[in-house]
């Protein structure tokens, strides 16, 4: 019912944006940058940004009618062999669990795999996959701090005993999960859910999407890299990757060349997860050519 | 939206998907008149499935208090509030479901709980409905009430979990209708836990996925109930299979309470996902507190309970409640006994119509002594 509006309002929002273009600015760096990202490098300060309005997603439900910040400033660098994204929004909470009344913050982008022009935003469609990078704030912090347990979102919890556990008491979640007994308590764990992983090294995902079915799926191959950085109300963050990865779910990017983008951000406080999001049109893209 | 039809309201209704049942439904009749609260029903199926990290406040199985306790906290209320009318016109529902009724953006009317409504697992455990009156215990019979309500996933025709969930994660099996969330695909979106209606979805923030009732089908696939069925202190359970409307069975101990004799009733069937967890009323309770629980049929189906004593089938069916771990598919009576039968045809449980009792004197020539009766 609300799809009229929501389409004229997107209309709008791609005109907006269609003024300026992402460029990614060669520079000739080594891969250390790409593969331990900082958004706060000096080299960003360099590139020129491109902010795309966000707007809410009433296309499919669930939804959410209004976006969560305004604009979102893309910025992009390659050396010839990867490419990095530094996305920044306004976000005033940093939200980095999740639990049953708590929503992780996130950002991703979406390449499609098909030329320029041939692909819908909308996390593409039958036959016009999307390959996405998709960073996770409660990722960064199991990065950061070890994949949280029960006393991070519980911080005065009494347990007698865990199932599988050799001991009574609390156990770190990893000398629990040592245990197939305990793992058989936690399948999500146990079957090797992308979302439930209990070691992890980098707090971003690839995944691939046919449009807004249900179709997103995290890829087998992994080439990314990502960081964040929250600070003043605001979310910086860096995705990185190979300009070619050898991976047919992911779109090969070459020097001078020109596409497009699209972005999406999560604000946990607000309750965004999944299709509760803040999204932008596909934005032009283009590769500065290698020297 | 597709329109599909829902027995229990009597009438068509909207719904995501196409109306496809199942092979087979599982069932059960739970009778709240003989509940004791004594949660073994919770033990067994916490020690059995959910005593992991993360799990600690997720019951499959839980019973409450009624008419103040609910877990989590007042999960039927907040959406009773929400749904519009409520209103039957004999067994028509004329009120909407949780899918008529839907807001913008959403695919299913519900709510999420908060956290803190998971944080007491008993609360309001005991209480009665309200206070009595001074002395009003020594004057015979009083009006305060409360019972004891057990409640695990329903394994509903028309699930509201799968309506709601974005991915497809959860599905419902075609062997026997039990509604499994896919552990691999679900990423803890929790659209799940908003749409239930019973709240019987929960969240695992150490896996963080959703995790709920599997129906204990790796029993039901060797012909075994579930575990809160074959633990049940009260024998007040029966876990069996229903059949589809109009094609009821006399001999099917399920559908000769539900369907024919219509002595267990549906919870909260106006939610509109046809629950397959049916409830013998509290014979006590007020009657428009249980018509609103478990609708229009309540006044009939306590008569029907009220009058089993004199009407074998209903009781033959009764009483195999708790008797046996396997499950029951079909029945048959004597005058002395009921018996039932597995899908091979085999016997899996006998037992008495009425107890073998024996009548003593009241006195003991043989010690010169009066019996007395200490019950
Ligand atoms: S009771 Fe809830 S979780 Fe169980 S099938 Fe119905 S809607 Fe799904
Ligand atoms: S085991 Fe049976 S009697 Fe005891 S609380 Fe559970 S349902 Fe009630």
């Amino acid at each position: 019912m609300h799809l009229p509006l929501l389409l004229l309002f997107g209309l709008v929002a791609a005109a907006s944006a269609r003024g300026q273009t992402l460029s990614a600015h060669y520079v000739p760096l080594d891969a250390a940058p790409f593969e331990r990202p900082d958004p706060d490098a000096p080299f960003w300060a360099e590139t020129e940004p491109v902010a795309a309005p966000l707007m809410g997603q009433a296309i499919t439900t669930p939804s959410k009618f209004s976006p969560e910040a305004p604009l979102i400033e893309a910025r992009a660098v390659h050396n010839g062999a990867w490419i990095a994204f530094r996305l920044e929004w306004a976000d005033d909470t940093k939200n980095e669990r999740v639990n049953k009344d708590e929503y992780t913050d996130g950002a991703a982008l979406a390449l499609p795999l098909a030329p320029k022009g041939a692909t819908s935003p909308f996390m593409g469609g039958p036959g016009a996959p999307m390959e996405i990078l998709h960073w996770k704030a409660v990722w960064q912090r199991d990065v950061e701090h070890g994949y949280a347990d029960v006393t991070d979102t519980h911080p005065n919890a009494a347990i007698a005993q865990y199932h599988g556990s050799p001991t009574s008491g609390d156990h770190p979640l990893r000398e629990v999960m040592a245990s197939e007994e305990a793992r058989l308590a936690s399948p999500a764990i146990r079957l090797g859910n992308p979302v439930s992983q209990i070691t992890r090294t980098v707090p971003a995902e690839q995944l691939a999407a046919v449009g807004f079915t249900g179709s997103l799926t995290t890829q087998k191959q992994q080439d990314i890299r990502a960081w964040g950085r929250h600070a003043d109300g605001k979310w910086a963050v860096v995705l990185a990757r190979p300009l070619n990865t050898g991976d047919p779910q992911d779109k090969v990017l070459e020097p001078g060349m020109e596409h497009e983008l699209n972005f999406a951000v999560w604000n946990g406080a607000a309750g965004d997860v999944g299709a509760r999001k803040s999204y932008s049109m596909l934005v032009p893209f283009k590769l500065e050519a290698a020297p | 939206m597709s329109t599909v039809h829902n027995w229990q309201l009597d009438r068509a209704m909207e719904y995501p998907y196409e109306e496809n049942r199942s092979d087979r439904q599982i069932a059960y009749v739970f009778d709240t008149n003989k509940c004791i609260a004594c949660q073994t029903c919770s033990v067994a199926c916490k020690t059995t499935w959910t005593s992991g990290k993360g799990q600690e406040e997720i019951f499959w199985n839980n019973v409450e208090t009624k008419p103040y306790g609910g877990y989590p906290q007042a999960w039927d209320i907040k959406l009773l509030q929400q749904l519009d009318g409520q209103k039957w016109d004999g067994s028509r529902y004329e009120g909407k479901t949780v899918f008529e009724n839907v807001p913008p953006g959403e695919r299913v009317l519900g709510h999420k709980p908060e956290g803190d409504d998971y944080a007491q697992v008993n609360l309001g455990e005991d209480e009665v409905a309200g206070e009595l009156d001074r002395g009003a215990h020594y004057m015979g019979t009083h009006h305060m009430w409360m019972f004891y309500l057990a409640r695990i996933c329903n394994h509903c025709t028309f699930p509201a979990c799968v309506a709601a969930c974005p991915r497809k994660a959860i599905y419902k099996r075609r062997e026997d209708g039990i509604v499994l969330v896919d552990q691999t695909r679900c990423r803890g979106y929790q659209a799940c836990v908003a749409a239930c209606p019973y709240k019987k979805v929960f969240f695992n923030a150490v896996t963080r996925v959703s995790e709920k009732c599997i129906g204990c089908f790796p029993l039901i696939e060797k012909g075994l109930q579930p575990r809160c069925v074959q633990t049940c202190i009260g024998k007040i359970r029966l876990q069996g299979f229903i059949s589809k409307p109009g094609e009821a069975r006399e001999d099917n101990p399920i559908d000769q309470l539900v369907h024919i004799k219509k002595i267990a009733l549906p919870l909260y069937p106006q939610y509109g996902t046809e629950p397959n967890v049916y409830y013998v009323p509290p014979v006590h309770v007020p009657l428009n507190f249980l018509q609103q629980m478990f609708g229009p049929g309540v006044e009939a189906a306590i008569a029907a309970y009220r009058n089993a004593a004199n009407d074998r089938a209903a009781l033959a069916a009764m009483l195999l409640f708790g008797n046996s771990p396997r499950i029951t598919t079909r029945y048959a009576y004597t005058e002395e006994e009921t018996i039932g039968y597995d899908d091979a045809g085999e016997e899996v449980v006998r037992v008495p119509l009425t107890e073998p009792y024996m009548v003593r004197a009241a006195y003991d020539a043989r010690f010169k002594a009066y019996r007395y009766n200490t019950p």
